[in-house]
Parts: structure tokens; C-alpha cells; sequence
């Protein structure tokens, strides 16, 4: 069975559509990377496919649910722009941060239990940040903070992950361990991943797949297959298609 | 113990009592409304409230009875007029603060003989409540509080990241109206304390001192309470003796407070 379900989707803003007629399938344990120029559609993609933004038209289905009755959020793990994070004046420490993580999984009152700070620890520890359990998230540096936010999108063992444009305020050095556990989530753990970035330089190191977005899908499939056709080579001309796929070689 | 005698007058146990029901409420909504960027909505419903007290007053009902209703309408109000008309969420609440005062000032000139009472709603009258408005305070703050403290999970995750909660399933827009009713109800009842012109003050003060120097969302709700009851506590003490004002003392010591914590967090 499919993961993700996406049939002729439409999005946008009022009547400007931002998304146009996209349609692709996730299979489990893809690891997809999401790609295309600046203000191309690939976070307002996202913001469709996980409620955040209304749909005008077509369908989505997770786990083979329509969207609009789909309930079961704790199957699927986001972590959000960094950009677009939280208020910085917040005194929200590590834990009660990643605590908000499993309110998916939990009925009126919501109350958390000695049970889910277990989960929520072993989360910390499991990315190596249980240490900073009682730090407050602001005081922390961009790769502790993300490490922290990937810890609550995974404390509610999730089948799926988005992750949209995770490495913005990375370093290089950062970045690369990040994306080393993110691949170590996909390849141990079965994790599927739908990774956005700006960078399509790097991205087919890591993933398997490419979803390549300008406004309308350009190209879903496998990386090889992209790296291979020449309809490809057509489109982009065959410097940027080798620039795309020469990391993928790499792997 | 010649100092504490005037722990006796059964006013003053009163104005303890009721204020610091309030203070509690004040000092948690508060953080809420300070995090979310919403720290006008006391000012534009407690605006409001004087032109609901005015109608109270008006037909003869209990002040608070009336404006209960009234400000939680507007608050809706507000509400709807910043999601449908896309206008920003201050100029809402300027537009029916702006309302709401004007409405008291129109009924206080057209119907004479309870322009006393209405003022006093201006400035605040602790010393004055009544044993019903004690219980009112009581029964309206615990609803508000239980409120608070079943929501709590969802109140953090939408002030924290909206976004996230979204996709945890929080009902983000439920929250946001539970957030605007309770914020109604509770300057309702902080108007009798500190006043139309001061009820932000107890809002933001609490709160944003115990942002200064909190390490933890629950300590800052600790701190917060703290500061809230310290204030209502001194103001009515130092408000007694001196023979001030007592809610613009409340706001005074509030504001002391605030100063205390800032330069607590630059030693």
C-alpha cells in the first residue's frame, strides 16, 4: 500500500495557483528529495499535503485515507522550515518542546504521562541531545535546535517524515551530520523521507528518489532513471542534469 | 500587630480575596496573550466593557452579568473581523475598543444618575466589591482556570509553533476562540480590580516580568502568579495607608516589579 496518495493536486493562494495538476505516489521507505527553483511550489507542496494550506483541487491520501478524514497525525513526523519556527521569546525548554510531539497520539485532557516522558527521553537520547533536556530551545545553537525539533517530529514514531528545507541555518559540517542521521532514520529504521531543498546539488546524495517541481512536476522517479534520460538531458541541458546527479554518482 | 489590624475590615478581606482569584487568572492568561503577540486584546475588551457596564447599569442589571455576553461577542467580533475582512488583528481590536468606549460615553451622557458607578469602572474599585462579587470573581476565575489547565497541552503548542500543532491535529482554531472567550470573561472581571484604563497592565506586567527571568514555560507561570499576587497584595496594602488610588497602585507595583526583573537578568 501507498504511503502518500497525490491525484491531479491544485494549490495556492485565492485563485493564484501555485501547484498545478501534480500527481506521484510515495511508496514506504522512499527517500524523495524534493527540488526546483526559488517560489516554485515545493513548501506551498508541502503545506497542502499536510493540511496547512487549503487545497483547491484534487486528492491526497495518506496510508490510503482521503486527507480531509485522515486523523492518525502521529504516523507522520514534520519538521518545519527553520525560518518559520517557533517564538523566540518562548522560555519552552528541550523537553517540554518535544513533548508537544506526541499531542498527536493523545485524547481530551491531553495529559502527559510518565510513559511519554520515557519516549520522549529515549527520543533526546537516541539523537544525542539528552543532555540538553532542561536547556531552553532559545539558548541553543541552530544544530542543537534542529536536532531538537527532529526529536519531537520523531517521538511519536512516525512512518514518514517531511522535513522542508531543514539545513538553512546549518554549517556545512552541521548539515552533513544531520542529513547522516536522516539517512540513518531511512536506511536502519525504514523511515520515509519527503526532504524539500533549495540545494539539488547535494540532494542526490542522499536520496533515492527526485521530485523535480517547477509550478508543474517536471520529473518524479528514481534518481539513476533521472540521471539516465535523455528527455531529461533535454530539459535541462545535460551540465545542469550532470551538476544533479553527480552527487548521486558519488554514492 | 497594631499594623495588621487592618486585616479586619471585612472590605479589605474582600478586595484580598477577589483580587487574588484575579490576579491568578491575569497572571496565566497573560503569558498566553503576551507569547501569542495578542497582548492588545485586554485593552480593546476591557474598552469594551465600559460600554457593556453602561448598558448594565442602564437596564439595571449587575454590571457584571451584563458584560460577560457583551465582551465575549465582541471578542468574537474581533475575531471574525481579522480572519474574513484579511484586516490585521490590532486594527480589529481598534476598531471595537473604540466602540466599546464610545458606546459608554453616549449612554452615560444620555441617562443620568449612574455616572458614579460607571466611572468607577474606569479606575477600578477593589475596596468596593461586594460578598456576591467575590463569588462571582471565584466561580468565573475557577471556570477559566479548569479551562486553562485541560487545554494546557494544546494552549503551549499553538503559542509555541502554530503551524506545528496544526499538523499534530490540535484544533488551532478552537484554541484561538477558547483563547479570545476566556480573555473576555477575564478582563471582565480584572476591570472591578485595576480598572478599564489599567486591566492590560495586569495582563502584560506578570507576565512579561516572569519572561525576564523564566528558564522553563511552568516556571514562567510560577513566576508569573507570583508577580500577579504581589502586586494585588502591595497595591491594596500600600493603597490603604497612603490613601491612593488602589488599582493604579497595583499597576505601579506591577511595573516595579518588571524593573526588578530586568535588572535581575542583566547582573
Amino acid at each position: 500500500m501507498s504511503i502518500v496518495k497525490v491525484e491531479n493536486l491544485n494549490l495556492g493562494y485565492g485563485n493564484d495557483l501555485v501547484v498545478k495538476d501534480v500527481s506521484f505516489v510515495v511508496e514506504k521507505g522512499d527517500y524523495i528529495g524534493v527540488v526546483g527553483p526559488n517560489g516554485a511550489g515545493k513548501s506551498t507542496l508541502i503545506k497542502g499535503l499536510l493540511n496547512l494550506l487549503p487545497i483547491n483541487s484534487g486528492n491526497v491520501s495518506f496510508f490510503g485515507e482521503p486527507l480531509k478524514n485522515f486523523k492518525d497525525w502521529g504516523r507522520i513526523g514534520y519538521l518545519p522550515q527553520k525560518s518559520s519556527l517557533f517564538n523566540p521569546l518562548f522560555p519552552a525548554t528541550v523537553m517540554e518542546v518535544v513533548q508537544t510531539g506526541l499531542l498527536s497520539q493523545k485524547k481530551f485532557p491531553k495529559k502527559i504521562t510518565s510513559f511519554d516522558r520515557e519516549k520522549v527521553f529515549s527520543a533526546m537520547k537516541h539523537l544525542g541531545i539528552e543532555n540538553l533536556k532542561d536547556q531552553m530551545i532559545s539558548r541553543l545553537s541552530g544544530g542543537q535546535q534542529q536536532r531538537v525539533f527532529l526529536a519531537r517530529a520523531m517521538v511519536s514514531n512516525p512512518e514518514i517524515l517531511f522535513l522542508d528545507e531543514p539545513s538553512t541555518a546549518l554549517d556545512q559540517e552541521t548539515r552533513e551530520g544531520f542529513f547522516e542521521t536522516i539517512s540513518h532514520l531511512n536506511k536502519i529504521h525504514g523511515l520515509t523521507i519527503i526532504l524539500i531543498t533549495h540545494d539539488s546539488v547535494h540532494v542526490g546524495h542522499y536520496a533515492n528518489k527526485l521530485l523535480y517541481i517547477d509550478h508543474k512536476l517536471v520529473y518524479y522517479g528514481l534518481f539513476k532513471d533521472f540521471c539516465l534520460s535523455k528527455e531529461m538531458e533535454k530539459e535541462f541541458g545535460g551540465y545542469s542534469q550532470h551538476i544533479i546527479c553527480h552527487q548521486h554518482h558519488k554514492k | 500587630m497594631e499594623w495588621f489590624s487592618f486585616l479586619q475590615y471585612s472590605f479589605i478581606q474582600r478586595a484580598f480575596l477577589a483580587g487574588s482569584f484575579i490576579a491568578v487568572l491575569c497572571a496565566v492568561l497573560g503569558l498566553f496573550l503576551v507569547l501569542r503577540r495578542m497582548s492588545f486584546i485586554g485593552d480593546g475588551l476591557s474598552h469594551v466593557s465600559f460600554g457593556a457596564v453602561a448598558v448594565g447599569l442602564l437596564f439595571g442589571v449587575y454590571p457584571i452579568y451584563a458584560a460577560v455576553p457583551i465582551v465575549i461577542l465582541a471578542s468574537f467580533f474581533i475575531y471574525k473581523l481579522s480572519e474574513k475582512s484579511k484586516m490585521y488583528g490590532d486594527a480589529a481590536i481598534g476598531i471595537v475598543s473604540a466602540v466599546g468606549i464610545s458606546t459608554g460615553v453616549i449612554i452615560s451622557s444620555v441617562a443620568n444618575g449612574f455616572n458614579v458607578d460607571l466611572f468607577s469602572y474606569l479606575f477600578g474599585s477593589i475596596l468596593s466589591v461586594s460578598i456576591s462579587d467575590v463569588w462571582v470573581s471565584f466561580i468565573l476565575s475557577s471556570l477559566v482556570f479548569f479551562v486553562l489547565l485541560f487545554f494546557y497541552q494544546d494552549l503551549f503548542s499553538v503559542t509555541f509553533e502554530e503551524d506545528y500543532a496544526l499538523v499534530t491535529g490540535v484544533k488551532v482554531k478552537m484554541i484561538n476562540i477558547l483563547i479570545l472567550v476566556v480573555s473576555a470573561i477575564t478582563v471582565v472581571l480584572a476591570v472591578k480590580v485595576v480598572g478599564v484604563m489599567l486591566v492590560s497592565a495586569l495582563l502584560i506586567l506578570p507576565a512579561v516580568s516572569a519572561l525576564q527571568v523564566a528558564k522553563g514555560f511552568k516556571m514562567a507561570i510560577v513566576l508569573s502568579i507570583t508577580f500577579a499576587l504581589i502586586s494585588v497584595f502591595l497595591g491594596i496594602i500600600v493603597s490603604f495607608f497612603a490613601n491612593l488610588p488602589t488599582g493604579a497602585v497595583i499597576v505601579f507595583v506591577s511595573f516595579l516589579l518588571f524593573l526588578l526583573t530586568l535588572i535581575w537578568r542583566r547582573i
